[in-house]
């Protein structure tokens, strides 16, 4: 094809030119699509996912805190919390004045919230149903629900320092619901709003949440119970500001009660002080006073400085140390060491302590886990105070023979006590037993227990301390059919204004243990500033020996010495006015007079009545809720039933509900208190067959 | 004297199709919402799309149908050029759309005179030189008779439309045209000036004009401010990469929620690539590298050179479009208006092509062998 006056090979390979311009440039186009999609897609994905969606946390589901027989002691709920999509609302102003009856809030608020330029935004969390109900029929565009979870405290106050509470956000912090937030918490609770460049929401995901772990704990919600209602009767009694009681098993270093006053309800807990959410067992320092001769003279007994027989000359009250004067509470001449104990001679500690020597002294101190935190499975923990030996003064030994000049937290106190009811073994205290997880229950595993002091000495210590309640300074802790054996302690506050003892704040505690060999419980017992009496040995020993006689029997320990002829006709009386009253046979545990009475209490096992303040049931007219009938139902049916329905259950006992009042079909108002009475009908029966053959045994 | 010595070149046809279809499609999902939120109907563009799509083939089946040589007289091809001058000249004295004078209105419809003018500008560099190519004419190079009365026209007419201002059209008017002298033999001297005029001449328009100044910033650097003008870019980008291979499937792209602008016009192959992946990214861009390879054999083999230098004018002007379009929505160049043809929304681009592709196939069966054989 030669058209004349025209080159062609010019054109041709110009086309080609062309041509390969055009590939060139298209490869260069092939080569950046893969490049973006293919090479960076996950970061474009990233981006773009950043960009269109919106993600809001919304409470996770927390698994339950259970005691050591399972019972519910934290469990949650579900309710609605509303939001808006402020994009989408036609009409803010009118939308907030719409709402603001309805939740109780100032439309104003409501407003500001809706006007946000965020894509999201919470209006109310958390909602009772009715109201959730009413905001529906408004059926107003861009307004949407979510279901969120809610903590409820079934028992209330009980044991709240150790299980902790939640924020509005379920997020734990304090106790268990802190230490153990991350387990227990379900993962990923979020929720996804795809939005488009407007911030319209447009569609959303519930990502399924991972269920969190159960959490079971050595609390046992019986003994936890009978410690919080005898600490409360002793605040009440002595008039004291705080205290402290803790229950653990010296065997193994499980916590079986750990009660704390003042205390505060976890289902509310912005309406108590900080100082009432503190858990006093692990966060309140003191000085143990003449509790801690316990050490001193252990150590010295295990160091073969001293026997519990030798004679030591407490010099008519008084010691110089240094040249300090340090006189003695009372006036003693010759005492042995076991006297020294019993009678809590200050001079005959020092002078065993001097003996000892400072740094063997601080070694056993040390040893028995002073100064240092126990480790507990608990936040908050004070690690206690305690001077480094080489900071130690020339009156330092004497001053720490009596328990004077070291700060000390009450279960650090206990757990050292327990060393010595067990033989010698200081374990690591804990409140967890395990974690359940799907029905798989895993054990938390404990470090093995170090050894304090020698079997012997420990054997020797538990007859000195069984002297101290029989002969000694803890007459009041003797326990009707059980050995037991403890220490009294009454120290000095030190005075924050002028940095000295005062003359009037003290600490009264007690610490023992029962039955005296195979010791089921180690109690500690300490009022922090009691008003009137105050010794040790006349307000908390007392407390001990309340605690110890209900603890004992329900834990199924054997009596090792008789039981008086009048406990055993009480305990007959009430075992046949139980047996009468079928349905209802802890109600006379539910007068608060009968466990201020002073009298032994009845031998009942099983039995937890929640102290709960009077129940207002009110009749409104209109606004009624008619009360169901859950006979037969479970707590945790009971609770979420009573949270659907707005009410304010009050739990009474454990099993099924027996009985409840205000009666089924009655008519309440909102947020009226509702009291179930919860009883095992099958079991109750083999209960008092054991303990009828037990009473038999006794005799 | 319409001569049918071959069919029609398949591939190309085939090509052009699927690209149109392919568009109808991705404008109605890139489009829905936002024509639902503006005039309440999901089918406003789809519908306006499917209307110029069939008046386009309409157009380009006339063409398949009509000798390309009817085209080469000196009335036809001038009178089309000035009529096409004077609209440009016209925008000016229209309201303003989108702060620019790019709409000329008959009626109900709407038109773009810019899109009219490349073809303008084809036909006249088409009919032009292969006049001066003629034996004793005076060939491509002489300054006084070839080049200045080709690249005055062919300027005015692009400096018209820069005013619209429409820098990307008139950018692919001066391609056209270089890439049409070019294979016609503009010999290397002219190349060398053209090249060293073009540098002033594309600073001044762009440096000048901030807003084109902030785009290509934004293109060196789209993360420094990816709110503001890096923000188209970024979210184009953003869109594409999202894809991934196999994409979010048809109609769920989420970029076309009012993060991608223009996503059924400009950036519609950003939406095609987010919902198809690169698989479908790919497949666009070898349906046009079809296209240009069978328009370039077109050339090759066209039986005189007015159906050559035609058969290049308008493969060039598919081609660079669709690979400029690409390349800014790929983040290879600064932003620009400038459709994707075939796919893009937009009556006049669709027309203007279809048409084009119609003059193209009616060449590739006129080819040379043909004649022969």
């Amino acid at each position: 094809m030669q058209v004349p006056g025209m080159d062609f090979r010019s054109p041709q390979i110009r086309l080609l030119i062309v041509a390969a311009a055009l590939g060139l440039w298209t490869a260069a186009a092939v080569a950046r699509l893969a490049d973006l999609q293919l090479l960076h897609y996950s970061d474009y994905l990233a981006r773009a996912e950043r960009q269109q969606q919106r993600i809001v946390e919304i409470s996770p589901k927390r698994a339950d805190i259970l005691d050591r027989n399972l019972q519910e002691m934290a469990m949650s709920t579900s309710l609605d919390s509303c939001f808006a999509v402020p994009a989408e609302l036609a009409d803010n102003h009118l939308v907030a004045r719409l709402l603001a009856p309805l939740l109780g809030l100032p439309p104003e608020e409501i407003a500001t919230r809706l006007s946000s330029s965020r894509s999201f935004v919470w209006i109310a969390r958390k909602l009772p149903p009715a109201t959730v109900a009413r905001i529906r029929q408004l059926n107003l565009r861009g307004i949407y629900f979510q279901k969120e979870n809610q903590r409820f405290y079934p028992k209330r106050d009980l044991a709240a320092a150790v299980l902790g509470y939640v924020d509005i956000d379920e997020k734990g912090l304090g106790g268990i619901e802190y230490q153990l937030d991350g387990r227990i918490r379900s993962k990923a609770a979020r929720m996804f709003i795809l939005t488009d460049a407007h911030n319209r929401w447009y569609e959303s995901a519930d990502k399924t949440p991972e269920p969190g772990s159960s959490v079971i704990l050595t609390i046992d919600e019986n003994i936890q119970f009978i410690a919080e209602k005898e600490l409360a009767t002793a605040i009440d009694e002595t008039r004291a500001k705080a205290g402290t009681v803790l229950v653990e098993d010296p065997s193994n270093g499980e916590i079986l009660a750990m009660a704390s006053w003042p205390k505060f309800n976890p289902n509310a807990p912005a309406g108590s002080p900080p100082q009432a959410r503190m858990n006093r067992a692990v966060g309140a320092l003191y000085e143990p006073g003449s509790v801690f001769k316990i050490v001193t003279l252990s150590a010295a007994i295990d160091q073969g400085i001293t026997t519990p027989d030798e004679v030591v000359d407490c010099q008519m009250g008084a010691i110089y140390i240094a040249g300090h004067r340090i006189r003695d509470h009372k006036a003693y001449g010759l005492l042995t060491v076991s006297q020294i104990l019993a009678h809590s001679s200050d001079v005959g500690a020092i002078k065993i302590g001097l003996r000892l020597g400072a740094p063997k002294f601080y070694e056993y101190i040390h040893a028995y886990g002073f100064g240092e935190p126990t480790g507990i499975d608990l936040p908050g923990e004070n690690r206690g105070l305690l001077r480094r030996v080489e900071n130690w003064t020339p009156v330092s030994v004497g001053s720490i023979s009596m328990g004077q000049e070291v700060g000390v937290t009450p279960l650090q106190m206990i757990n050292a006590v327990s060393a010595i009811a067990n033989g010698g073994l200081l374990y690591r205290p804990h409140v967890v037993l395990a974690l359940r997880r799907a029905s798989q229950v895993e054990q938390e595993p404990q470090p093995a227990p170090r050894r304090v002091v020698r079997e012997a000495t420990a054997a020797t210590m538990r007859a000195m301390l069984e002297g101290v309640i029989l002969s000694g300074t803890g007459t009041k802790a003797q326990l009707d059919g059980y050995t037991s054996g403890g220490k009294t302690g009454t120290a000095q506050k030190i005075d924050p204004t002028t940095g000295r003892y005062s003359a009037t704040q003290l600490i009264a505690s007690f610490v023992g243990f029962a039955p005296i060999n195979n010791a089921a419980v180690t109690i500690l017992v300490q009022l922090d500033s009691p008003v009137g009496l105050h010794e040790g040995g006349s307000v908390a020993a007392p407390v001990f020996r309340r605690i110890a006689e209900q603890v004992l029997p329900y834990r199924n320990v054997p009596h090792d010495i008789p039981v008086s002829p009048a406990k055993l006709r009480a305990a007959r009386r009430s075992q046949a006015s139980e047996a009468a009253d079928v349905s209802d046979f802890d109600s006379a545990q539910l007068t608060p007079a009968a466990s201020s009475s002073g009298q032994p209490e009845p031998i009942s096992a099983g039995v937890l009545p929640v102290s709960a303040p009077a129940p207002t049931v009110e009749l409104a007219a209109g606004d009624g809720i008619s009360i169901p009938d859950l006979t037969g139902k479970t707590v945790r049916q009971v609770t979420e039933i009573c949270v659907q329905l707005g009410v304010n259950p009050v739990l009474v006992g454990t099993g099924t509900v027996q009985e409840q009042s205000p009666q089924p079909g009655a008519m309440v108002r909102r947020g009226a208190s509702v009291i179930f009475q919860f009883g095992r009908p099958l079991l109750r029966q083999a209960q008092l067959r054991t303990q009828a053959q037990f009473h038999k045994a006794a005799r | 004297m319409i001569l049918r010595r071959a069919e029609a070149d398949r591939w190309l046809f085939v090509a052009t199709i699927t690209l149109c279809l392919a568009g109808a499609v991705m404008v109605f999902s890139a489009s829905a919402l936002t024509a639902r939120e503006q005039y309440g109907n999901s089918y406003h563009f789809l519908l306006r799309q499917l209307l110029w799509l069939g008046f386009g083939l309409v157009a380009m089946f006339a063409m398949i149908n009509l000798d390309y040589r009817r085209l080469r007289q000196p009335k036809l091809v001038l009178t089309y050029f000035f009529v096409v001058l004077v609209m440009l000249v016209g925008v000016f004295f229209l309201d303003k759309a989108h702060a620019t004078h790019r709409w000329f209105r008959v009626g109900v419809v709407s038109m773009q005179p810019s899109e009219l003018a490349k073809l303008a500008v084809i036909l006249y560099l088409a009919w032009f030189l292969e006049l001066r190519c003629r034996p004793r004419s005076f060939g491509v190079n002489d300054l006084m008779h070839t080049l200045a009365p080709a690249l005055g026209l062919v300027l005015m007419m692009a400096g018209l439309v820069v005013l619209e201002p429409d820098l990307g059209t008139s950018l692919e008017i001066v391609i056209i045209a270089m890439a049409m002298l070019f294979v016609a033999g503009l010999s290397g001297k002219y190349i060398a000036a053209a090249t060293v005029a073009a540098v002033p001449a594309i600073y001044f328009a762009v440096v000048h004009v901030s807003y084109r100044y902030e785009r290509v910033m934004a293109f060196l650097h789209p993360d420094a401010d990816p709110l503001g003008h890096g923000f188209q870019l970024m979210q184009s980008l953003i869109a594409v990469g999202s894809g991934g291979l196999t994409g979010v499937g048809l109609m769920e792209s989420r970029q076309k929620l009012f993060y991608l602008p223009e996503a059924h016009t400009d950036f519609i192959y950003a939406v095609l690539c987010e919902e198809l992946g690169f698989i479908g990214g790919a497949l666009v861009l070898a349906l046009f590298a079809v296209y240009a390879w069978r328009g370039l054999e077109a050339c090759f083999r066209a039986r005189d050179n007015f159906g050559r230098f035609l058969a290049l004018g308008i493969t060039v002007m598919v081609a660079s479009q669709a690979l400029i379009n690409l390349g800014v929505v790929l983040g290879l160049m600064p932003t620009k208006g400038i459709p994707l043809p075939f796919l893009s929304y937009g009556g006049s681009s669709l027309f203007v092509m279809l048409s084009g592709t119609g003059v193209l196939l009616n060449i590739s069966q006129q080819t040379g062998e043909a004649v022969r054989g």
